[in-house]
């Protein structure tokens, strides 16, 4: 072996090398103190005994100087009196012969023994492992220290599953509805009481937790309406292992099962699936009475001839009547979902608005209708342009929620406003006819009462008088009564007849009163008979109107014609005049019920039924009346009738 | 890189913008790693990846968090990892930085699977020294910025450091000046 180089220490380089190195003479006695041990022990000085700060740990003898010389050669290890810290080395003869030095460093087992002898990394020589050791202790508690984090981590984990796995046991077994749970061999890892329930299960739900159910479907078939239906589709949910929901099952009992199919997966591995049955017989069964009553109110309300309109709590519209929309003038696709306020604005006249009851109804929550009496209803303008008056009426909807919309319920009352003011011109105009002769009759009367030497031929004409206007007074209220006849729907006694000769009659009835007047009744066209199949009463009073009127309204010294003819299968009867005629605009509510045309800035005297009457006959007997009319320059009116009306 | 070190990058974004940040941010690196190991070697890219999610996760600059968690890694993530070792790796600033080349020195040795970089220090004077800073991983000075400002707090210095060499600038390796001034722990 060759020896080692003469690599020349000095003691500095000693002390560099071996920063932990002491020193001590023959009797124990300390020489030298190592520059990193002087910093571990403070008061380990030179000239110390060497017992008073070290004891001898391996070999296990007593310090002592006769002893020493049996060290050599061999690992010794010191420990500190004080701390119980070890120093590990060896030790060598001092070259002079004066002693021995301990070539060594401490031995520490854990890092922290470092600060705790106030030492550092540093303090350690490079070659010295110690330090190693101790960056490898540091290592493992790291290490220890992780795997500490990890068994915390899964202890939660696993707490917490364990938590969940309570909560949904405890979720499955309070649930409605059905619930099995299987593994991918299809065993039972969880199923609930109401699963046991709904397929008649004698058994507690724990107890079948872990039980096969390959041949569950097949056990269970025969309480389905269609048992293979149901083998099938559970095989088909477990082959396709795709979430199925709401299918529809029928129980031979008559009750409809909901199921779902859920398989489970997880980190894209099948681990089993969930099965829900829930009973629906209930939910169906209201949903069938829902969908009728939906049927009959949707019925209602298309039958019904108000209006009708359904907002949100918005006041966006949700529903329409066919009446509404009618009556708006528009279709449902342009009215749904739009504001409610927008579509129907409402005018108290024909120039001031209304407010906005929408709103208000909207806003306060209290109902808002429209007066009953006429004067309160209420102008509409139509989306199609029209103007209309309505009667209506607005409700808050009361649901579940304070503000679930509103309803508002509409009339057109349009024709009625039109009768209504109709009516009251009649009975104005009628209170005012029956009072002229009524008046007049009593003053003749008191006069030949109250005058008994009254000569008789005064007394004849004043009766004369009185009888004339009884005659009026008469055929007024038979003009009321005829129209009440007719409005009530009276049956025609059709008969053959010939109508030129009928209307000859009339023309002879009525010519001494067109006489009084210097009114020519003049016969227009060829005098030839013309049979008609008609109600021959209702018939002459057409012409009786017509001719009375024409005669009404003519000058003295005017002239009044009547023709009749046939023209392919009608029959025209022609009735003009040379009157004082009648203006455009009157025109189209000349045969309106109770109208009466200004004349001469005034209303005409009459009931204003004559014309309707005759129209109404008319057309009851399926003819047609035209006039034409010149103001100043006379009128005619043409009736066609049917020669052999079809019914 | 030490698992340690991706540890925590986890910590110091859970400590300060909750553990569903850092879902996320691992979702948006495609890291599906559940518990970082202290001692195991992680690829680089997964902590550079980890960095640019936080980044745009935080919607912070990825030098930013970079330096965040170097002073977060010297004042809390080492002290606890470290312990005794990192009390006794130095008495001072400088001290401690002086021992930084036979700490990495020793750490290579533990574990062979690491690379960890290599450090030198130069030119000390009273109050500064030059640190040259070796690695062969680009982008992770703002991190090593961090942890030189951590160590000014725990040793309660004011710390000024100067780039005054990179590899950006032809040099093999980065090198700082850093000054201390006692009593400034910033």
């Amino acid at each position: 072996m060759t020896p080692p180089p003469d690599i020349g220490l000095d003691a500095a380089q000693v002390g560099d090398v071996f920063p932990f190195h002491f020193a001590f003479d023959r009797d124990l006695q300390v020489l030298a103190v190592g520059r990193s041990l002087g910093r571990m022990l403070p008061g380990f000085r030179v000239g110390q005994a060497l017992a008073d700060t070290l004891l001898l740990y391996r070999p296990s003898l007593p310090l002592e100087p006769g002893r020493i010389p049996s060290l050599h050669g061999q690992p010794v290890i010191f420990r500190t009196v004080a701390s119980k810290d070890w120093l590990r080395g060896q030790l060598l003869p001092l070259a002079d012969g004066s002693g021995w030095i301990f070539l060594g460093s401490p031995w520490f087992t854990q890092p922290s023994d470092l600060q705790r002898n106030g030492l550092e990394v540093g303090d350690f020589a490079a070659h010295d492992t110690v330090a190693d050791v101790l960056q490898i202790l540091q290592a493992q508690q790291m290490a220890f220290d992780d795997m500490k984090a990890i068994m915390q981590k899964l202890s939660q984990q696993r707490a917490e599953s364990r938590r969940l796995s309570a909560r949904l046991s405890a979720l499955i077994g309070n649930l409605r509805g059905g619930v099995l749970v299987e593994d991918p061999e299809r065993r039972i890892l969880i199923v609930n009481q109401a699963f046991c329930t709904l397929f008649g299960i004698p058994a507690d739900p724990v107890e079948l937790v872990g039980l096969d159910c390959s041949n569950s479907a097949e056990q269970s078939k025969h309480l389905f309406a269609e048992p293979e239906a149901f083998v099938t589709g559970i095989r088909l949910a477990l082959e396709n292992r795709r979430t199925l929901t709401g299918e529809i099952l029928t129980l031979r009992s008559g009750h409809i099962l909901e199921r779902d199919y859920v398989p489970i997966f997880s980190e894209g591995s099948y681990q089993g699936h969930l099965w829900h049955y829930r009973d629906i017989t209930d939910r169906i069964t209201a949903e069938r009475a829902l969908r009728l009553e939906t049927s009959r109110l949707s019925v209602t309300l298309a039958n019904i001839v108000d209006g009708v309109i359904t907002t949100d709590s918005a006041g966006a519209i949700t529903l329409l009547n066919t009446a509404a929309l009618r009556i708006l003038g528009a279709s449902e696709s342009e009215l749904l979902g739009f504001p409610l306020a927008e579509v129907f604005r409402l005018r108290r006249s024909n120039t001031s608005a209304d407010g906005d009851p929408v709103a208000q109804v909207l806003g306060s929550g209290v109902a808002w209708e429209t007066g009953s009496s006429r004067n309160e209803w209420r102008w509409l303008d139509t989306l199609d342009g029209r103007q209309l008056r309505v009667v209506a009426s607005i409700a808050p909807i009361r649901g579940s929620v304070d503000n679930a919309g509103l309803i508002l319920v509409f009339r057109d009352v349009s024709k009625e406003f039109e009768v209504e003011e109709l009516k009251r011109d009649f009975v104005s105009a009628v209170s005012h006819e029956l009072r002229t002769p009524i008046t007049s009759m009593k003053g003749f009367l008191d006069t030949v009462l109250g005058d008994p030497e009254m000569p008789v031929e005064v007394r004849t004409e004043f009766l004369g008088v009185v009888r004339s206007q009884l005659k009026r007074l008469a055929g007024m209220v038979e003009k009321i009564l005829q129209f009440s006849r007719l409005e009530a729907g009276q049956k025609m006694e059709l008969a053959a007849f010939d109508l030129t000769a009928l209307a000859g009659e009339i023309v002879a009835e009525l010519t001494p009163i067109s006489g009084s007047r210097s009114v020519a009744i003049d016969w227009d066209g060829p005098n030839i008979p013309v049979e008609i199949l008609a109600d021959r009463e209702q018939i002459r009073s057409v012409l009786v109107n017509l001719l009375t009127n024409a005669i009404k309204f003519t000058p003295d010294g005017g002239s009044v014609g009547i023709g009749v003819r046939e023209d392919g299968g009608e029959t025209v009867v022609a009735v003009r005049d040379t009157g004082i005629g009648i203006r455009a605009e009157d025109l189209p509510n000349l045969f309106q019920r109770f109208y009466r045309a200004p004349s001469s800035g005034q209303h005409a005297p009459g009931t204003g039924l004559g014309l309707s009457i005759v129209k109404e006959i008319v057309q009851r007997h399926g003819g047609q009346i035209h006039v034409d009319s010149r103001p100043g320059e006379g009128s005619t009116f043409t009736v066609r009738l049917p020669t052999r009306p079809s019914a | 890189m030490y698992g340690l070190v991706n540890r925590a990058v986890e910590k110091l974004v859970c400590s300060r913008f909750g553990e569903p940040a850092w879902e996320r941010i691992k979702a948006r690196a495609g890291v599906d790693v559940e518990f970082f190991a202290s001692n195991e070697s992680y690829p680089d890219s997964m902590t550079y990846g980890l960095v640019a999610a936080a980044s745009a996760e935080l919607g912070l600059p990825a030098a930013t968090i970079l330096e965040s968690f170097g002073e977060y890694w010297v004042l809390e993530v080492a002290p606890a990892g470290y312990g005794a070792m990192l009390d006794s790796a130095g008495r001072t600033l400088p001290d401690f930085l002086e021992n930084l080349p036979h700490f990495h020195t020793r750490v290579a040795m533990i574990f062979p699977n690491l690379q960890p970089p290599r450090f030198e220090t130069s030119d000390r004077t009273q109050d500064s020294l030059v640190l040259h800073y070796h690695s062969n991983r680009l982008g992770l000075e703002p991190f090593l910025l961090g942890i030189i400002r951590g160590l000014g707090k725990r040793f309660q210095v004011a710390v000024q450091v100067d780039h005054i060499g990179s590899r950006g600038t032809g040099s093999d390796h980065e090198t700082f000046r850093i000054t201390w001034s006692a009593g400034g722990a910033a």
